[in-house]
């Protein structure tokens, strides 16, 4: 169903120029921008990230960029219909892409936190969120995270954004950022409504929007069907090796590429 | 604080003390004025009971609930109109 995300969702999901209806109306989708998924751990976020990404393949022609993924996620963890549209390039390649991609930076609170601003991968986010829509002709970035407070506001600044709320614990909305306070802490009052389950799973709050969206889980994430593989896709970055897992953590700085030293020339004065 | 967070908290420390009432206390004794408590106390006195002394209730209740929104603004004032609960607008696409 084309429409299963609100407008201002499908608006950045699908292709540039691409035209769906709502209510009666066509529109045509922008193609280009970010879409923040802000909820705890075990919220949801990653699984919502997939039916998005599920979606764009089957709508779309887009190519799918997993940020940083084990390559024993892409090979063994992804479903059939999504082999030969995902890869697991590095945020720093944006430059190489020539195609209207669609990124997923799973767990930015490591990658592209406020607290490693400076960072070259941060930085090329924050550069790039301005220029989005020049890169491949228009791409869209979607990102989980467990708190806007440690995302880098550059991100935000710069690009149309249209912000997912899930279920936030009501410890962690103290310490949010002031501009969202107020809206997650209505997220969750809304949600509070409508939802069954005890992590509000079930609905998403699409703050652009203003409304409720029934949440969609993807087949392929359920345990019942492949625990393996559910947990593969649910938990990516428990699949890194340990020298991976320390770089990402910044415990551990990344090699550095060996440069050629220049041999000084000596002059023969006499 | 916008409004809605600051409305939100208020109500917040309203339910907590209503809650430590007993869940609250009557409408006339919270909203109503100090007549409808004596006039209470005077129908049992006199053990008066039926149609009449309710009717007669109501209206000494509503003219003190009156008296005391009288000084509120027109917001609060039209809070207090029995409304239906808003439905929760959730996305339903169609297509």
């Amino acid at each position: 169903m084309k429409n299963m995300f609100p407008p201002s969702i499908t608006n950045l999901l699908l292709k540039e120029g691409q035209r769906w209806e709502v209510n009666g109306k066509f529109r045509t989708a922008l193609g280009t921008g970010i879409i923040p998924i802000v909820a705890s751990a075990r919220g949801g976020k990653t699984a919502l990230a997939y039916a998005m990404i599920d979606y764009v393949i089957k709508y779309t022609n887009r190519p799918i960029i997993l940020d940083s993924f084990p390559q024993r996620v892409i090979d063994e963890g992804i479903p059939e219909h999504w082999k030969g549209r995902v890869s697991n390039q590095s945020f720093n390649e944006i430059s190489k892409i020539d195609e209207p991609a669609v990124w997923l930076l799973d767990d930015s609170a490591t990658h592209f936190n406020s607290r490693s601003a400076m960072t070259s991968t941060n930085q090329t986010l924050a550069k790039s969120a301005g220029v989005l829509s020049h890169f491949g002709g228009g791409m869209t970035v979607l990102f989980t995270t467990q708190s806007m407070s440690g995302i880098d506001l550059s991100l935000l600044r710069y690009a149309t954004i249209s912000p997912i709320i899930r279920w936030v614990d009501e410890d962690l909305i103290l310490h949010e950022r002031k501009e969202w306070k107020g809206e997650i802490e209505y997220a969750q009052y809304q949600l509070k409504k409508v939802c069954k389950d005890e992590r509000y799973r079930d609905y998403f709050w699409s703050s652009k929007d203003k409304c409720l969206v029934k949440s969609h889980y993807p087949v392929f994430l359920q345990k019942e069907k492949d625990p393996i593989k559910a947990d593969l896709l649910s938990r990516p970055m428990r699949y890194h090796t340990v020298e991976e897992k320390e770089i990402l953590l910044g415990i551990v700085k990344p090699p550095r590429k060996r440069t050629a030293k220049r041999k000084k020339v000596v002059q023969n004065e006499s | 604080m916008n409004h809605r967070e600051l409305q939100r908290q208020l109500d917040r420390i309203s339910a907590s003390r209503l809650s430590k009432l007993n869940e609250g206390i009557p409408l006339h004794v919270a909203l109503g004025q100090r007549h409808s408590i004596t006039l209470r106390n005077k129908f049992a006195r006199m053990g008066l009971k039926g149609d009449h002394v309710q009717a007669c209730l109501k209206m000494v209740d509503e003219i003190g609930m009156q008296k005391v929104l009288e000084n509120q603004p027109l917001s609060s004032r039209f809070a207090t109109i029995p409304h239906s609960k808003p439905k929760p607008n959730v996305w339903n696409p169609k297509e």
